[in-house]
């Protein structure tokens, strides 16, 4: 860039910068009003986002946090089998036929015990 | 009761816009001398920097801020140009249409002169300099008025030239460097 050349760049910049400077005051309020706008139209632009997406999340994190505390409360427990035999005990314990027989029949159960033995001999 | 994400969002907005707010008003009065200098029309180029302002802060408020210079002036280019496109096709239109004169014909010379009262005498110079930068530019092609207009009176680097223009590094490079050639060519007897 020769010498000439920028001389011409600074002056011209020096006379644009001016032209900035000395801006009428009608030009200048458009420009602010124009620069609202702008900003009016950025806060439009924010305010769906945020009330489409904050709802969506805070669902979101009340699901995870549902399933979290669901399978915590399986991962406590005690194991499944242990659980099922449980259940079978208290059908036993709810079918009274069955402990009455017992005690009103002891000798049936003398008989199938020595059956029991006489085929394993 | 909001959630803590909620405010920590609208706080970011908050931050986002006062930086977007800094930005447009730091840059719109550049931009309109800009405008009004590839225009030639105080009313159009005021419209096509509120377009520009309103354009960039719908489609790139959540840019980075560094990348909203080039951006913003991107956008400028592309409605002056529009704007410039526009007015032919209305001149155009206006020349077949017998009976009609066009309301945009050449500027008043007298109406578009620097107002030169009060004005110290340096400043005068600097006005007729601008004035006479103007008419030249009025007479360049596009590409070499916008490479002039971003690189030196905007101050945008190459690399942000390119960005606005739209074009590659080493093309804005040679279309400065013609402008700066014509220019000084055509205002010869300033340059003393």
């Amino acid at each position: 860039m020769t010498k000439k050349n920028q001389d011409f760049e600074r002056r011209s910049r020096a006379a644009f910068d001016d032209s900035v400077a000395s801006l009428d005051g009608a030009t200048r309020s458009r420009l602010a009003r124009a620069r609202e706008l702008a900003l009016e139209e950025a806060r439009r632009r924010v305010r769906p986002r945020l009330s489409t997406w904050v709802p969506v999340g805070a669902a979101a994190a009340a699901a995870v946090m549902a399933i979290a505390l669901w399978s915590g409360r399986e991962t406590g427990s005690a194991p499944a089998e242990p659980a099922l035999a449980a259940l079978d005990e208290f059908d036993i314990v709810s079918a009274g036929d069955d402990l009455d027989m017992m005690d009103e029949d002891p000798a049936f159960y003398d008989w199938a015990a020595d059956e029991l033995a006489d085929d394993v001999s | 009761m909001p959630l803590i994400g909620e405010n920590k969002a609208r706080e970011t907005a908050v931050d986002q816009e006062q930086a977007l707010g800094r930005f447009l008003a730091g840059i719109e009065k550049r931009a309109y001398r800009i405008a009004k200098l590839s225009l030639r029309d105080h009313d159009e180029a005021l419209d096509v920097v509120q377009d520009s302002m309103i354009s960039l802060a719908q489609n790139y408020a959540g840019h980075p801020d560094e990348q909203w210079r080039p951006l913003f002036y991107r956008i400028l280019r592309n409605r002056i140009t529009d704007y410039q496109r526009r007015r032919r096709v209305r001149q155009g239109v206006i020349a077949w249409w017998p009976g009609v004169s066009a309301d945009d014909g050449p500027p008043d010379p007298v109406e578009s002169a620097p107002d030169p009262s009060g004005t110290p005498d340096e400043q005068l110079e600097g006005e007729e300099l601008l004035a006479r930068i103007e008419r030249a530019l009025a007479g360049m092609s596009t590409r070499q008025r916008e490479a002039f207009l971003l690189r030196n009176f905007e101050g945008l680097d190459v690399a942000q030239t390119a960005i606005a223009m739209g074009c590659s590094e080493g093309s804005v490079k040679t279309h400065y460097f013609r402008a700066l050639q014509a220019l000084q060519q055509l205002l010869g007897e300033w340059q003393t």
